[in-house]
């Protein structure tokens, strides 16, 4: 067993070493290609490269080599070859762009015959939300005028994943898969009597979402912008809610409370009841749609993103169903709530990871036409 | 064709999925059928409720400290809506108002039985539709005496039905066991002004109380329709048993019918009577309960046709429901139907309001309702039915720590919907 052990170890041992000088090795040989391209010694390039690509995973030194190669079956005359070797470039990086500065036209006319943006890329994200109860209708529990309602933000959270299909490199359709927990808090207060019983209601839903959007991004830079408009399908997969009556009631001699009166000259004795986990799926619409927009900024990190996003969400439908509204009294809920119609808005901030799915390809319609601008201009310039 | 067909789809789809509810889309069925809940400090036990011909509503209950037994008539009256138009406290401790109803000019009559150290009395308040007290008169007596309802008739006066002590009218004739509570008619006069008469009792039995009088329409002498129970037997060989009665008597007290119930063996005990238009006829329906023994009792109605001032039952019959209940009001539907609001009681003796329809025959259950928290003890106030049709349930919910009125407005068919 002890020696089976030393045995893996030195294997790794060798490997890494092994893949050390391998490197090193690949590196001597580009250098030795590179002087031979200089040199004008071209037909022997591909052969001294040939063990290396075979071996070499680095992506760096791929570039450079199948870059090299590029140039030379383009001096070999031999498109095919160049074509192949320029599709290896953008496999070793994805993100590499001829510079009319720097590399040769007839290397620039090549490269804008290839592409390698992603069709597809895919992402992740998680983040806080806060809901946003819009009012339709204002249904009252009680009858008195003064009683008061009022809605508070609650924390909530969202994940989810999607994927993007790239038009082009500004201009994508994303498509996701979310799961939201969003929750508010609707207090009534001065009920059955001016600054006497409150009702505290915090409602907790639980969502699916599948969100559609159409994003327009930067294509350019460390930190891109994007923007984005889209559609989201929301089904509401629970709904819990937590109450707390405050039944407070005027202390042995104390007397309602009189308009324009301070409050605190009166003193009450509060008899207080706390519920939990009150099931009210069956007064909520279980299908709602939203309207979001959003946007963010994308950090380029490899080849990769990272991404902070913040949206708002636009309830479209009313979260309440009015059939169920009144039926806390035959299902027997002991307390003194009733919904108004309302609209649930979503303020949600999401930290992501995006992973484009490269694509390295040739394209039916090449974009070579400033490159021929380019070279008959020079070709003047030079006449 | 079929592209035609597939664009058109996806246009509504578009058009509904962008749709947005507001509040010029969303049906605000809430203003039609809703429930609200009632009350001030303490305790808010419901009693009674009364619709007015403007669609207002005033409810009527008696409210207990939480700490406290004693209560106090409390009233609220609504608009329409359930919107409070004002509400008050009426009289004083230890007092429980049980009839509310409108008089001649307007004006709201309300009756309560005030105790006050050993005694047992009865009050009529006549208050404004705003809410303004009139005047009200405590009926002086010695005697135990407790009030079931007022109802103002043809002359102007009000007659106040309940009943008394068994000191008040003494049957030293009646076997064991002693005599309890006699039938009492109390004579107010229009404005308060003379001393309440006390125009009616009847004896003769060991228990007794009556719910509601009516003045008859038949044409001739001014009679009225005493509807009540009693457990007084139609014949001397009868046992003493509590049954529903109706009695007729003129403006004297001179009684020219009595019928009790003889369909059964079972006790029964009436809570409330009204005026069921049947058929052209003069008609009456009396709710109550038939007690099979101390843990099980049902709803039970009777239903009377007024021949020439003799109240003949048309119906009488025992709801089927396989659970303790206790009839407490009845209404009918604007197409005859019959609704009755009873106190279901469960395993741990806490009470649930549930209301029945039933054909105008009386013979079929149309549908049921089952109202008040899970655990709490809730019970059954009143039914009416609104100039719409709608039904108003008056009862008191159980809210963990407290007891409010709740008034349910629901459609002919006890839903919260148009469906």
């Amino acid at each position: 067993m002890f020696f089976k052990k030393i045995l893996v170890v030195l294997t790794l041992v060798c490997g890494i070493v092994g893949s050390a000088m391998s490197q090193d090795e690949c590196e001597l040989i580009l250098v030795q290609a590179n002087d031979e391209f200089g040199a004008g010694h071209l037909s022997g390039i591909p052969a001294m490269l040939k063990d290396c690509i075979e071996k070499n995973e680095n992506p760096e030194w791929r570039q450079r080599a199948f870059l090299l190669l590029s140039e030379t079956y383009l001096l070999l005359e031999d498109p095919i070859g160049a074509e192949q070797s320029y599709l290896n470039v953008l496999r070793a990086n994805p993100e590499f762009v001829t510079d009319e500065t720097r590399d040769p036209i007839d290397l620039v006319y090549l490269s804008r015959k290839f592409t390698a943006t992603p069709i597809f890329s895919f992402h992740g994200y998680a983040g806080p939300n806060v809901s946003i109860v819009r009012v339709i209708n204002d249904v009252r529990i009680g009858g008195e005028p003064y009683t008061k309602e009022k809605y508070t933000l609650r924390p909530g959270w969202q994940v989810g994943v999607g994927t993007d299909f790239n038009y082009n490199e500004n201009l994508s359709a994303s498509l996701g898969i979310s799961y939201l927990q969003t929750s508010f808090k609707h207090s009534t207060s001065s009920m059955f009597g001016m600054d006497k019983d409150i009702l505290e209601f915090i409602d907790h839903q639980n969502w699916a979402s599948v969100p559609f959007a159409v994003k327009y991004s930067q294509a350019k830079g460390k930190i891109r912008r994007y923007g984005y408009v889209g559609y989201g399908f929301n089904f509401l997969l629970g709904d819990n809610a937590d109450v707390e009556i405050k039944n407070r009631d005027f202390k042995e001699g104390q007397e309602a409370k009189v308009p324009g009166e301070p409050i605190e000259s009166i003193e009450y004795t509060s008899f207080d009841k706390p519920l939990s986990n009150i099931s009210m799926k069956q007064n909520r619409t279980r299908t709602n749609g939203s309207f979001f927009l959003g946007g963010g900024l994308k950090y380029k990190y490899k080849l990769d993103y990272f991404y902070v996003d913040l949206r708002y969400s636009l309830g479209m439908k009313n979260l309440v169903n009015v059939e169920k509204r009144f039926d806390s009294v035959v299902d027997g809920l002991p307390f003194p709530y009733v919904d108004d119609d309302f609209r649930l808005d979503n303020l949600a901030i999401s930290i992501g990871y995006i992973h484009p799915l490269y694509k390295p390809r040739k394209l039916k319609k090449a974009r070579t036409k400033s490159v021929l601008r380019k070279i008959e201009k020079d070709d003047r310039a030079a006449n | 064709m079929i592209a035609r067909q597939i664009s058109i789809l996806a246009f509504s789809l578009l058009i509904t999925l962008l749709s947005c509810d507001t509040d010029r889309n969303v049906i605000p069925v809430y203003e039609t059928y809703f429930t609200k809940y009632y009350g001030e400090d303490g305790n808010q036990e419901s009693a009674d409720l009364l619709v007015n011909d403007d669609g207002s509503m005033v409810m009527l209950a008696n409210s207990t400290s939480q700490t406290g037994i004693l209560s106090t008539p409390f009233i609220v009256k609504v608009d329409a809506s359930g919107n409070v138009v004002w509400q008050r406290e009426l009289g004083e401790e230890d007092e429980v108002a049980v009839d509310v109803e409108v008089d001649r000019q307007g004006n709201l009559i309300v009756v309560s039985t005030v105790r006050r150290n050993e005694n047992s009395r009865i009050r009529i308040y006549r208050i404004t539709q705003e809410g303004k007290g009139l005047d009200s008169v405590l009926i002086v007596s010695t005697v135990w005496q407790v009030a079931k309802s007022v109802t103002q008739v043809s002359d102007g006066d009000y007659l106040i039905g309940g009943y008394a002590g068994p000191d008040l009218v003494q049957d030293p004739e009646l076997a064991l066991p002693e005599d309890q509570n006699d039938l009492l008619v109390y004579r107010v006069d229009e404005q308060f002004s003379k001393e309440p008469k006390l125009e009616s009792t009847q004896g003769g039995e060991h228990s007794g109380k009556i719910v509601d009088i009516f003045e008859s329409k038949q044409p001739g002498e001014v009679k009225y329709l005493i509807f009540g129970d009693s457990d007084r037997p139609l014949t001397e060989t009868e046992a003493l048993r509590q049954n529903f009665e109706v009695i007729v008597r003129d403006r004297f007290g001179t009684v020219s019918y009595k019928g009790p119930l003889t369909d059964d063996s079972q006790v029964k005990i009436a809570s409330t009577a009204i005026e069921t238009p049947l058929f052209q006829q003069e008609a009456y329906l009396m709710v109550g309960s038939t007690v099979f023994n101390v843990t099980n009792s049902n709803i039970f109605f009777a239903q009377y046709v007024n021949d020439k001032n003799e109240l003949r039952i048309r119906v009488s019959k025992a709801l089927p429901f396989d659970r303790k209940m206790e009839g407490i009001s009845a209404a009918i539907g604007l197409d005859g139907s019959i609704f009755i609001l009873a106190n279901e009681f469960q395993d741990n003796n806490n009470r649930d309001m549930f209301l029945v329809k039933l054909g105008s025959d009386g013979d079929a259950v149309i549908a049921t309702s089952r109202f008040g928290s899970l655990e709490g003890d809730d019970s059954a106030g009143a039914v009416r039915v609104l100039a719409d049709g709608r039904i108003a349930v008056l009862g008191t919910i159980q809210l963990e720590t407290q007891k409010k009125m709740v008034l349910i407005i629901l459609s002919p068919d006890g839903n919260f919907t148009n469906g």
